[in-house]
């Protein structure tokens, strides 16, 4: 392994003094600090800070404080318990009145050509006004079934032709994020051309931010 | 932290996570004693990572409810792909962090010249009931360098600064890589360090 | 036209219109194990008035350090590429950029790219000669940069990031 550089081992000093290097990271640093200065004295003073930091606890929060809050957070849930328990008792009396129908005739917004299963009887009328819209859209449910299910079938269709002339379509990617060195891992870097060096920046053997290429020149 | 350090911690997480998916679950069905659990359990990070985002104990608290109620207006669809540690802080995190785009818009706003949301190099910072009535002069130091650093850097140091927390664990509450997760807290510090030269030496 | 059939045609042209968005936005991860795919083409040159394409300045910082000062988007092309199969995407002036996606994680995706020049062999047929090739994990969302290839006027460079 080449030894690396004071801008290599920068960020791995922050891992070195939490102890939260690999092995083989931890060595390669330990490797550079034998011989830097600068660096040792960038990992002393992570150190410090770290231990600042941590000794810095924010100030104590008084039981009541937490009391209330905690007050706060039970009738919020049970608030939630109570809405819920609201709208499913609602939906249940509607199913309840969802049987008796009147049986005048009304003008539908749902299509007509479809056998629809055979209208309950009428009774509460006055009610069932209010919430026509409602009960006439869950009535027809085998023809809304059999429409719907044509309607998906032919979406589909299209959408697959659409989709695939899309996703082969050039409509790019704003490039908005240039990946630094931490996000990119190279496993191996094989150079087939003699032509050319390898130029690695900022990295080290594996995290490296950009790969050149810079062409020999040769003389005459 | 040698090898039977990281192993004993490691174990701990896990169990701990096992009884908030426990906990989680009982407050699913409305467990309101569950609630009580899982607050009485985590409020304390909670508050740390607002009071240190924020540098005040008052809005950090205001913080800490939100973000509790923020967890349980989405526990319903909470399917613990991560854990509820993770979750919880990634809430108190963005919770904190627009806390103070708010107050910036709000202060902006009304022309309020009490408070400046922005880094000040002299502002003065809010005093609070909570706060312990002698001011530690580190400690004001450290909050008003700490709102200095850029927030990213910021972020990433106040989580990994909690007691506990790995760099994975950052990682994960950020949805970041370890590796960027190591050079935001260096750069952190490093800025720290900067600031801070005086009252550290 | 009836009420009917205005409320068919109305629900399958919504229908096929979110799945269409659906199916050009969603990961390729989740249809198929692979991983979308962005490569862009980038002409390099020494100019007296530097110039950067404005798409291209999130990634100056990487390319102002191959030497040069002026970069131009030549081409870019996002698609759907398949654990293990390769997308050469054709540069400029006969050299290509191959990527092969290998493994798919949640938030990278390990790859390997590869640099090929097409020229003619001795009996003049069309071959591509690897020049240079990387297995590497990268980060998703993020954008590597390669290239410093000479051609006749500035150099070729290339950039790619996976989702």
């Amino acid at each position: 392994m080449t030894t690396m550089d004071c801008d290599e081992i920068r960020t791995m000093l922050a891992g070195y003094a939490d102890a939260e290097l690999a092995a083989l990271e931890r060595e390669a640093v330990e490797a550079h600090l034998a011989h830097c200065g600068r660096c040792r004295a960038l990992v002393a003073d992570q150190k410090r800070v770290q231990r600042v930091l941590e000794s810095h606890a924010p100030p104590s929060v008084p039981a009541e404080r937490w009391s209330a809050m905690s007050r706060r957070l039970t009738d919020e849930l049970a608030g939630r318990k109570h809405a819920d328990l609201v709208t499913q008792h609602r939906l249940d009396s509607l199913d309840d009145l969802e049987d008796e129908s009147p049986a005048e005739p009304r003008e539908t917004r749902v299509p007509a050509a479809r056998p629809g299963p055979p209208r309950p009887a009428a009774s509460q009328g006055p009610v069932l006004k209010v919430l026509g819209p409602r009960a006439k859209a869950r009535r027809p449910r085998l023809a809304w079934v059999a429409h719907a299910v044509g309607a998906i079938a032919a979406a589909v269709l299209i959408a697959v032709g659409i989709a695939t002339v899309l996703r082969t379509t050039d409509f790019g990617l704003a490039p908005d994020a240039l990946a630094t060195q931490a996000d990119i891992t190279i496993h191996e870097i094989q150079m087939l051309d003699p032509g050319y060096n390898l130029i690695l920046f900022a990295g080290g053997p594996k995290d490296i931010a950009a790969v050149w290429v810079e062409p020999i020149e040769t003389e005459g | 932290m040698n090898g039977g350090g990281e192993q004993a911690e490691a174990t701990e997480r896990q169990a701990e996570a096992k009884r908030d998916r426990a906990l989680v679950r009982r407050l699913q069905d409305g467990d309101s004693g569950a609630l009580d659990d899982l607050f009485r359990r985590h409020r304390e990070a909670a508050y740390r990572i607002a009071c240190r985002l924020l540098g005040n104990a008052e809005d950090a608290l205001d913080v800490v409810q939100e973000s509790f109620i923020h967890v349980l207006r989405g526990i319903g669809s909470f399917r613990g792909q991560s854990s509820f540690k993770t979750w919880l802080y990634r809430i108190v995190t963005h919770a904190a962090l627009d806390w103070r785009r708010c107050r910036a818009v709000r202060s902006a706003a009304s022309l309020d010249a009490e408070s400046s949301p922005e880094p000040a190099a002299t502002g003065e910072r809010r005093r609070s009931p909570t706060d312990e009535a002698a001011a530690d002069d580190l400690k004001e130091a450290i909050d008003k360098a700490l709102m200095n650093v850029s927030e990213k850097n910021r972020v990433a140091l106040v989580l990994y600064a909690l007691e506990g927390m790995s760099y994975q664990e950052v990682a994960e509450v950020l949805g970041i890589s370890i590796g960027t997760v190591m050079s935001r807290i260096f750069n952190a510090r490093q800025r720290l360090r900067e600031l801070l030269a005086s009252e550290i030496g | 036209m009836s009420q009917a059939t205005r409320w068919y045609l109305a629900t399958t042209v919504l229908l096929a219109g979110l799945l269409c968005w659906l199916a050009a936005n969603a990961p390729a991860a989740e249809t198929e194990s692979g991983t979308r795919i962005s490569i862009l083409a980038i002409h390099a040159t020494n100019e007296e008035k530097p110039h950067i394409d404005p798409e291209l300045k999130p990634l100056k910082d990487a390319l102002t350090r191959s030497g040069y000062n002026s970069f131009r988007l030549v081409a870019k092309e996002r698609r759907a590429v398949r654990t293990g199969d390769t997308w050469e995407r054709p540069m400029l002036e006969d050299y290509a950029l191959r990527v092969i996606p290998t493994e798919v994680a949640e938030d990278r995706v390990t790859l390997t790219y590869a640099w090929v020049h097409y020229e003619k062999d001795e009996q003049g047929r069309r071959i591509a000669r690897v020049l240079q090739q990387v297995p590497m994990t990268l980060i998703k969302g993020k954008y590597f940069v390669s290239g410093g290839w000479r051609l006749k006027k500035g150099a070729l460079v290339g950039a790619f990031a996976a989702e």
